[in-house]
Formats: C-alpha cells, sequence, structure tokens
C-alpha cells in the first residue's frame, strides 16, 4: 500500500476514536435526558439530535460550514481566539462525531429505558446522592449499551463520507480511507489500492465489532462469574 | 415518634392525612390503591408531598411550610420494597454491604457480621441476586436495608408473593429483628394477622370514589377500621383472615399423634413434627378452619375445643367475621347463612373446633440453625 493509503488508514481511525471520544458523555447525558426526563420541546430536541441520521451527510456537512465559517458568529468568534475549523482534522473529527451522536444515544438510550428506575430510588434510600447512584448503578447497568453504541459510533466515524468530504480541504493528511477510495476509484490505474483500501476498512469494522462482542462478554461473565463464584 | 400530616396528588389519586406513634413497630393498612407505597415513598424521600410536613424521631424530614425536603440519603431511613428492587449487577455480599459502605462511620450501628447471623444470610453471600428464591431475596432486601443502621425501617408488604412456609419463617425473622433490635418499624400490610403479631399499633387507610371536576379520583385518608371492611371486602381475598397465636411447646405426644402448645391458658394441639418441649412457637390458624358450635358436641373428632364468648362480628360481603375470646382473641370465619342460623351475636357462648391438621406451627429455635 502506498504512503497516502497507509496515512488515511490512520486518519481513518483516529476520527473513529475522536468522534467515540467527543461524542461519549454528551451522548449519555442526552441518552439519560430522553430516558428520563419528560419536558416542553423534548420532540424538538429528540429530532434535532436524530437529525444527522435522516439528513444526506452532506447536508449536514453543508451545514456544519455554514456554522463554523469564518462569516458566522461561532466561527468567527473561534477565528478570533486562533481556533479553525473548517477544513481542518479537526473539522473532520467534529463531522464525524456529529454524524456518530445519534447512534450512540439511541443505543444508550435503549439500554436505559430497560433499567427499573425504581433501582436508583433503592440506591438514593441506601445513601447515595443522585450522581453516586447514577455511578454505582444505572451505568454499570447500562454498560453493555454503552460499549455497543460507541462501536457503532466509532463505525460509523470510520466510514462516514458526505459530511467529512464537506470539511475536508482534501489535502494529503485530510483524506480518510472513505475519501481517498472515493479518489482512487476516479483516477484510473488504482483499482488495485481501491481494493486493498476496501480491505482494510472491512477488516477495521471487523475487528471493531469483534472487540465490542468481546468486551461486552467479559464483563458480563465476570460479573456472573463474580456472582455465582462458589466459597471455597 | 413518627408524625406526618401532608397531603399528596398523584394522576388521579389523592392523600390526605396525619398521624402519629411511638410504638416499635406501626401497622399501615388498607386495600390495594389506598397508597399505602405512597406514603412510605413520600416518608423514604422519593416522593414529594404537595404540602404538609413529615417528622422522623425528632428530625424534620418535609416541611412545606419552612420548605425543607431532606434527600433520601440524609433522611437514614431502611426501606425494604415491595419487590425487594435489589441490584442485578452486584452479588448478595455487595448488594449487602451497598448502604453500610456509604453509612458514616460514625453511625454504622450494627455490623454485617450480626446481621448475617440474624436473618443466616452467610451461606448466599457469594451467590448471584439472579438465583435467589423469593424467600432469599427478601432476607437480602432486609438486610441491605438494616446495614444502614437506620433510625427507622420501612416495611412494604415484606411476606407478598411468598408461599405460606416462606412466609411463615420471614415473620419469625421479622420478630427476632423486633425482640432484638432497637429499630422502629413500619410494617404495611394488608393482612390481619402478620399485624396482629408484629405490630403494637396499626393504622388504617380508607380509600373512596369520588368524582372531582369529572374526573374519577380514588381518595384515601387514614380512617376508622370497621367502615372500611364492608366497603372494600379486601380482607377475604388478601389470602385469608388468620390467627397468629404465640406460645411454648408443653408436651409432645407421640402416642396421640399431637404436641400441645400453651398459650396463656389456652392448650392447642398441633401436630408432632420435630417439635420438643420447651421451644418457642407461633401457632397460625386460618380462620376459615374454625368450626363453631352452639351446643356443645359430646364426641368429636377435632382434638381442639375451646369454649368463650364472642366479642365481635364483622359482617362481610360472603362471610361473618367472628371474634371470640376463649382464653385469647380468636377470629373465626362463618358464612352469613350459619351466623343467621346459629343466631351468633355479641355475648353468646360458643365452641370453637379446630383439626390438629389445620394447625400450622413454627418453631422459633429452628431458625438457629
Amino acid at each position: 500500500m502506498n504512503e497516502p493509503a497507509i496515512s488515511a488508514v490512520g486518519l481513518s481511525l483516529a476520527m473513529g476514536l475522536c468522534a467515540v471520544g467527543l461524542d461519549l458523555v454528551p451522548g449519555i447525558v442526552m441518552a439519560l435526558i430522553l430516558a428520563r426526563r419528560s419536558f416542553p420541546g423534548k420532540s424538538v430536541l429528540e429530532a434535532l439530535v436524530f437529525l444527522p441520521l435522516v439528513l444526506p451527510p452532506v447536508v449536514t456537512g453543508y451545514f456544519l460550514l455554514r456554522l463554523f465559517s469564518q462569516n458566522s458568529f461561532l466561527g468567527g468568534f473561534l477565528a478570533g481566539i486562533g481556533i479553525k475549523i473548517i477544513f481542518t482534522p479537526a473539522g473532520m473529527a467534529l463531522a464525524a462525531a456529529v454524524m456518530g451522536f445519534p447512534l450512540l444515544v439511541r443505543t444508550v438510550r435503549a439500554w436505559l429505558e430497560n433499567i427499573d428506575p425504581r433501582l436508583e430510588q433503592a440506591a438514593r434510600t441506601l445513601g447515595c446522592s443522585k450522581l453516586s447512584s447514577l455511578f454505582s448503578v444505572t451505568l454499570p447497568l447500562a454498560w453493555p449499551g454503552i460499549v455497543a453504541g460507541s462501536v457503532l459510533c466509532f463505525a460509523r466515524a470510520l466510514g462516514e463520507f458526505g459530511a467529512t468530504a464537506m470539511v475536508s480541504a482534501g489535502t494529503p493528511g485530510q483524506r480518510t480511507i472513505a475519501l481517498e477510495i472515493f479518489r482512487y476509484y476516479q483516477s484510473p490505474g488504482h483499482e488495485e489500492t481501491v481494493v486493498r483500501l476496501a480491505l482494510v476498512s472491512i477488516g477495521l469494522s471487523m475487528v471493531a465489532l469483534a472487540a465490542s462482542e468481546a468486551l461486552i462478554r467479559k464483563t458480563t461473565r465476570l460479573r456472573f462469574e463474580k456472582m455465582s463464584g462458589e466459597k471455597p | 415518634m413518627i408524625y406526618l400530616d401532608f397531603g399528596l396528588e398523584r394522576g388521579n389519586f389523592v392523600f390526605q392525612g396525619q398521624f402519629s406513634s411511638s410504638s416499635k413497630v406501626t401497622g399501615l393498612m388498607g386495600p390495594s390503591g389506598s397508597g399505602k407505597t405512597s406514603i412510605l415513598l413520600a416518608l423514604a424521600g422519593v416522593l414529594r408531598p404537595q404540602k404538609g410536613s413529615i417528622r422522623v424521631e425528632g428530625r424534620d424530614f418535609f416541611d412545606s411550610g419552612q420548605g425543607i425536603n431532606l434527600p433520601p440519603e440524609e433522611r437514614r431511613l431502611g426501606v425494604v420494597f415491595q419487590d425487594d428492587l435489589l441490584f442485578p449487577h452486584l452479588s448478595v455480599r455487595d448488594n449487602l454491604l451497598f448502604g453500610y459502605r456509604r453509612t458514616v462511620e460514625t453511625q454504622r450501628k450494627l455490623k454485617p457480621e450480626e446481621i448475617f447471623a440474624l436473618l443466616d444470610l452467610e451461606p448466599l453471600l457469594d451467590r448471584g441476586v439472579g438465583d435467589l428464591s423469593g424467600g432469599e431475596a427478601r432476607r437480602v432486601a432486609l438486610g441491605r436495608a438494616l446495614l444502614t443502621s437506620p433510625c427507622l425501617l420501612l416495611l412494604d408488604e415484606p411476606l407478598t408473593g411468598l408461599d405460606l412456609m416462606l412466609r411463615d419463617r420471614l415473620l419469625a425473622y421479622l420478630l427476632r429483628l423486633k425482640n432484638e433490635l432497637d429499630i422502629p418499624m413500619i410494617y404495611v400490610s394488608h393482612n390481619f394477622s402478620d399485624l396482629s403479631l408484629l405490630a403494637d399499633e396499626s393504622v388504617l387507610l380508607t380509600v373512596e370514589q369520588a368524582g372531582k371536576n369529572g374526573k374519577r379520583s380514588r381518595v384515601a385518608a387514614f380512617g376508622d377500621p370497621f367502615r372500611i371492611l364492608p366497603v372494600t371486602g379486601q380482607f377475604s381475598s388478601a389470602g385469608g383472615v388468620e390467627n397468629l397465636i404465640r406460645g411454648e411447646v408443653v408436651e409432645a405426644r407421640p402416642g396421640c399423634g399431637y404436641a400441645v402448645v400453651k398459650s396463656g391458658d389456652l392448650l392447642i394441639r398441633i401436630p408432632l413434627n420435630d417439635n420438643y418441649v420447651g421451644a418457642e412457637c407461633y401457632v397460625t390458624i386460618r380462620a376459615d378452619e374454625i368450626i363453631l358450635a352452639v351446643e356443645s358436641l359430646p364426641r368429636v373428632s377435632a382434638r381442639n375445643v375451646w369454649t368463650g364468648r364472642i366479642e365481635e362480628i364483622i359482617y362481610l360481603e360472603n362471610m361473618a367475621l367472628v371474634t371470640v375470646n376463649v382464653g385469647r382473641k380468636i377470629r373465626a370465619e362463618v358464612t352469613l347463612e350459619a351466623a343467621r342460623e346459629l343466631g351468633l351475636r355479641p355475648g353468646m357462648i360458643v365452641h370453637a373446633l379446630v383439626k390438629v391438621r389445620s394447625m400450622r406451627s413454627v418453631v422459633l429455635d429452628r431458625l438457629n440453625r
């Protein structure tokens, strides 16, 4: 594999990890809000969170461009303090994070909704504050959902094309696997690189899936063993 | 000392009432839907009343006038929920120590070993909560609540969902807690017999349907026992009325096929099983297993024949609940027709007949094994 292709793999992996890193905490908080709270305007918030899931990714990318362009309020402010988002790897990571966010939120929320909220009440009566009941009861019980959601988010960020392409400068070092495959595919004589990159992305996705399965199984088995372990 | 006086609205349920109690065990009784659980949750701080005040052992938990609302973790109440609510991701041991670890060291009055022994929890410690039986899970929930060294223990129908054998066992455990620990309890139940045995004082909740603003709603309040019985008729469907009598095994007669338990002046003949003389035991007789006779029967197979005066008759939907004082009060259930034909009325002398086989008994010492 040639050098740009290898750097594309590295960048893709970095994008995936960055997206999970950026999304994890806000995603869990959002999932908690959507699973446990009811308030006026909840459906609007819900629609906003899940919008990237149904919108053409290019449109999401376009919104990001407008939001962070130097002419906009936010982009102008960031430029003022020396932060540039558009056409930088940071912008690409942000785009990947936005695309992966709804997948993480959806998965974690589904798990949270399966947890009896009265378990938290029980924890409260046993001396937990609201926050500590979250950390000692709710989140450990939602752990498999958090892992599964993170993997989905990672995989989504890894292969994201549309939104990332909109905010990428397209220069070497700003091309992910997906962008690189598209570029090589358009220029003749690079069939082989395309196939290789495709195989690499298949491999990465499968490793991520397998790792998450193993992680979930290991933690649940550990728990199970701890629970059903016999007294010596 | 427990004092509460509050109003609570939840959907179409309205509760308004006040009571105070300084008994060791206070029973809270009422038909389903009368808000027993809501009252416990309000006490525990999980549910916030609209107005009023709650004070326990000299501490203000809630006072809408002064804007006081102590969060659950600062109230230090032990709650045993109706369906246990054990944490599925933790072992039995970690469940038990959950509250203990979060209790300030100076406030830990009960030691884990003590509670484990008291509730026979040792063999369960390393198991998962998933493979506990109903009775075991209930004991773990009880232990978990106790290990926070609570200033008040709230028990929400702790015997519900257990079969008869387990009920008797758990009841014996609860009696042991009552006798050995210095923790007041509020005991929610819709069963006469557990309350008559455990509670020093009982409060009854009444419910009535009320149409308010065109909506049907349930209005609950603390009320008077005898007004509620005919209205709901719940007690007959809630497992039947049982008599629980505490006594001592005074004699075992293998040749006759029974053992004799003495409770006050009353002699009760129960099945032999592994009773032994000197053991403290509890005898349970279901009210509907007792036959009442107006004249004494000369030759009868029932080995328990007690004579006493009728103190009270409560007429329910399909039967009459007759309280007879045979040295201690027992309740017998007869059909409405029988009550009519025999001409039962308070003050009348009757004979109560019970077969040995109709007795269930729990020997308290057996729990120590």
